[in-house]
Formats: C-alpha cells, structure tokens, sequence
C-alpha cells in the first residue's frame, strides 16, 4: 500500500457514527429526542445545585461502559473517557470495525477525541483532597484520569489503532476540528481510517459556577427545559450540559473495498480564528464567514449550494447574533433559502463534544430529509428577520449539502460541510 | 543554553561541505526510564549503521511540558550537540550510543530527529534539516 503524499487529495466518508446525550445514549434515540422536538434539560441530578445560581443541565442519564471497562477500569477512567469509549465503539459497531483493529488495519487507523476541559471532575476531586488532606494523598491516577489527550489514547488502547491520535481542545469548537483534523489526516494519506469526535463530562460544581460567573449561563432554573432557546429574544445564555459524539470517517476506496454503508461525504473544513476577543465573537461573525467559506473553497462549492446550516447556536446574546449576521454574509441573497437549526435548544451545550453532536445531527439531516426544529424560539432576535429558522416541530427537507459551524471561546473558528452520499 | 556548552571553532561554516551523513537526535527524557529504553529502541533499527549521537535537551532547562517540546526543534539546526547533563551512570540500553554527556559537542549534522512521546501512548517524530536541502 502506498502511503506517499497523494497527488490529489483523498476523499473521506462517515461510516459510523455514536453518541451520548441528555436526550439518549446513542445517536438513534437522540435523534427521535430532537425530532420531537423534546428537552433534556433539567435541574442538575448529579450533585447538589443548591449553591449555584445556575442550577440546569444536559445530564448524560444511565451511563454504562461495562462492555469495555471491568469494574477496576471504570474507576481509573473519568467520566469524559467512558463517554469517549462508549460513543467510539457505538461508531465503530456502525462502520462494521471488529472489536479489536489489527495489523496494517490497526496501523492505518487513528483517533481524535477532542474535549474541551478533559478530566475535570478528576481534578476538581484531586484540587480538594490536595486542599483537605495534603499532597501526599493524592490519587496516582490524578493525572492519567484528568489529562484531556488521554482519552484519545484510551480508544486506541481499548480497540487497537496504531495511527496518528491526540486531542483537540479549542473549547466549543473542539469537536469540529478534531472531525476537520481527521478528515485532513485521511486526505493527506496519513490514515485511511480515522475515529473522531468530541466527549466532554464537566457538570460540576466549580466549572458550572466558573462559567456562571462569566455571565455565560442561562438562569432559568424554574423552566429547565426552555433555558436553552437559541435566536429568541429572552435568551439569557446557554445551559452547560455533558456528552460525547464520535464518527468513524473513512477514505472513499477503503470504504467500498470493505462494502460497508456510506452515511455522508465530508467535503470541506474550514478553521480560523476571530483574533479580537477571549469570550465576544468578532463584529459581525466574520471569523465564522471566513471559516465556511474555507470550506466552501474546499469542497469546490457556492454558498447558494447549501440547503441547511447546523448552527452553533448556543443561546448566548453575543454569539447568537454575530452567528445570524454571519449566516447573512456566508450566504448573501441566498440566506432565507437555507434552513437553519440550533441543536443546542434541546440539549444544551455539550462544549468540546457539541462540534460532533451536531456534524452527527447534520448527517442526520441529510440522511433523513428531516430538519429537527429550534425550540423555544418564540420571539426572534431582530437579527434573525428573513431567515428560515426552523421552530414549532421538525420539517421535513431534501438536504444535499449541510454545513455545521462550530465556535469556541478564545475566538476559534471551524466550518464542516457533508454532502449526501450518492453512488 | 547550559553551563557546559562549548562554541565550536570552524564547525559552523564548514556544515555545509561536511554534512556527509551524520545525524543526531533528541530522545524525549522527561518521562521514565522506561520511557527512555523505547526512545532507545526506536533509535536502533534505523540507526545503528551510523551510530548518532543521542541526546536530550529537556533536562538542562526545565523540561516539563510544552516547553520541553519546543526547544530541540529550536536548537538542533545548529552544528552543536547540548549536553546530557546529570549523565553519570549510563542506562544498560544505552550502550553503543552517544548520549553527549555532560559535555557539548561540535559536530557536523545533515539531518535531525525530534522524538515526543506522551502520557496515552503518543507519539510524534520530527525530522529537521538546515536550510539548502
């Protein structure tokens, strides 16, 4: 097999696809849960809100890795790892993989798992007994469990990849360059197969009151489920939620070599950076302009090419407007024949993870010729005038070509676009 | 930079003209000795018809973390090895190989490897040349 820098770029496919998310442990029941225009925002489970002025969440629900990790295993694993492994294997059971990659196989596979904050429930645990109790009770595996590349190195040690595998940490638009990562890494001939994604378990208390004090979170604890309202005019900011989604892409020939079904093509990613501000998007969302239409030359299209936008809508003032104004420009007189949805009205933000969530909800999409609908939108921002946003319960849509955006604090930028896969 | 480093005399202007086949590089040493034995390991098939001087720079400045990746992609162009510091009692694995220990070494160089290993199992491998190749 050669693996010399090929004198065109390689085209990549999704042949598998996983998830966990406040609305179902894999892709299948997350997507009825959108479609259905349903919530899984709630008060926080998992600990006790009482503290915080933002007491909502996206809980993952039922979390159970025990058919990859043994009882010792999962108590050396944080959270965001088994989330990471079980949304790996999920993808990989979908792309036919076998338990265990070996050979030229395991070799010409790799892994990256972005996350936004890694470990932190490790850590947060660790900061405290250090705290209480003194460095010399520190837990061995403080660092093995809360470093954020260890999950990467994790699914290729539970399944058996030996290619290129780190982390993408670039806060919320963690998970779109660990997927545009990926699908660089298999155009350049570095991997036929690359397993991609983002997981990310950081509803505790410290990080939920640190966003909070940012300012950055809805305060709508008496109505959990209609927090998240991405575009409306009461939007007080996003919901701080958990989660993992992961694809397996795939180059095109290795993929009809192995006769598995072709979910989508990836056909352009786009990445840059705002360069003005740590947490406020750059005036008028140029920074997300330039990133699709990165993509956009990528993949060799017009903007007037696109039926739907996956927004990164995460139901913050600032973003949501500057995405709207973005969308405008991306698409000038062509912007009110594009869908738009916001995921994140129903579950929240994943952060690292959401990137993948919604280029697995954007698949969706296409593969399903169905748009889930933005909840809660009730009173559009002034900016959203003109533009299909779709609310009030899923619509039906023949979706060719989808582009997701993803944005991350820091003013980190990424644009995916797939394409329905057509023999 | 460490207190051991010797400016070489002609080395420098002379790269050119005498890179004729050596080549050194940076084994990653902030980790374990285990750590060390694989960078070793790795070494061998691939060089041992040319035995390379082995060294690591992470140990004269604080080699922790991103520093420590960043410094022999800076420093290995040059014609001059940095020390091993601290090297007194060599791995077992080690023998055969050129550490640089304790003491720089001016050495016409044709091409570097910078090795990076992490925590997970990852591993990266860099390879520098001067500039003209």
């Amino acid at each position: 097999m050669s693996t010399s820098w090929p004198s065109e770029p390689r085209r990549v496919v999704i042949t598998g696809m996983g998830m966990l998310t406040a609305l179902g442990n894999d892709v299948a029941s997350t997507w009825r849960g959108m479609v259905s225009g349903r919530s899984g925002i709630r008060t926080i489970e998992s600990f006790d809100p009482s503290r915080l002025a933002a007491r909502i969440a996206g809980e993952v629900r039922d979390l159970d890795a025990s058919h990859i990790l043994d009882k010792k295993e999962v108590r050396r694993t944080d959270r965001y790892i088994q989330f990471g492994l079980v949304a790996s294997r999920q993808a990989m059971d979908q792309a036919g993989l076998p338990e265990r990659l070996e050979g030229e196989e395991a070799e010409r596979t790799g892994v990256i798992l972005g996350t936004g904050l890694g470990g932190v429930g490790t850590l947060v645990e660790g900061i405290s007994i250090n705290a209480l109790r003194g460095p010399d009770r520190i837990s061995p595996f403080l660092i093995p469990m809360g470093i954020p590349n260890v999950g990467a190195g994790h699914v290729a040690i539970s399944f058996g990849m030996t290619g290129p595998n780190f982390t993408t940490v670039s806060a919320c638009a963690t998970g779109g360059h660990a997927i545009g990562e990926a699908y660089e890494t298999i155009r350049r001939n570095d991997a036929d197969m690359m397993i991609a994604g983002g997981s990310e378990a950081g509803v505790y208390e410290p990080l939920v009151g640190g966003f909070d004090s940012m300012r950055a979170l809805s305060r709508r604890n008496d109505d959990p489920e209609g927090a998240s309202r991405p575009f409306d005019k009461g939007r007080d900011g996003f919901v701080a939620s958990e989660g993992a989604g992961v694809i397996v892409l795939e180059e095109l020939g290795h993929a009809r070599a192995r006769g598995v079904t072709i979910l989508a093509e990836l056909v352009g990613y786009g990445a840059t950076a705002d360069a003005t501000h740590i947490t406020l998007p750059a005036a008028g969302g140029i920074g997300a302009v330039r990133a699709a239409r990165r993509a956009l030359e990528k993949a060799g299209l017009a903007g007037d090419e696109i039926a739907h936008v996956n927004a990164h809508a995460t139901s913050t003032p600032e973003g949501d407007r500057a995405e709207l104004l973005a969308i405008r420009t991306i698409f000038g007189e062509h912007a009110g024949a594009v869908t738009v949805t916001a995921n994140k009205s129903m579950i929240g933000h994943t952060l690292g993870a959401a990137g993948a969530i919604e280029a697995i909800m954007t698949i969706q999409t296409i593969r399903e010729s169905c748009v889930p609908p933005t909840i809660n939108l009730e009173d559009p921002d002034d900016a959203a005038a003109g533009l299909d946003i779709v609310t009030g319960g899923a619509r039906s849509q023949d979706v060719e070509i989808a582009l997701s955006n993803s944005f991350g604090f820091g003013g980190q930028n990424t644009a995916l676009i797939f394409r329905r896969w057509a023999e | 930079m460490t207190d051991a480093f010797e400016r070489p005399t002609d080395a420098g202007a002379d790269a050119g003209a005498a890179a004729a086949s050596s080549a050194t590089s940076a084994a990653d040493e902030v980790f374990t000795p285990a750590d060390l034995v694989s960078a070793g390991d790795a070494l061998a098939p691939d060089l041992a018809a040319d035995p390379a001087p082995d060294r690591g720079v992470d140990d004269g400045p604080d080699g922790a973390t991103a520093a420590a990746q960043s410094e022999p992609a800076a420093v290995e162009t040059a014609v001059v090895d940095t020390p091993t510091i601290n090297l007194a009692d060599p791995d077992p694995e080690a023998a055969g190989m050129d550490l640089t220990p304790n003491v720089a070494a001016a050495r016409p160089v044709k091409a570097v490897l910078s090795n990076s290993f992490g925590f997970g199992g990852q591993n990266t491998a860099l390879i520098l040349t001067g500039p003209g190749r």
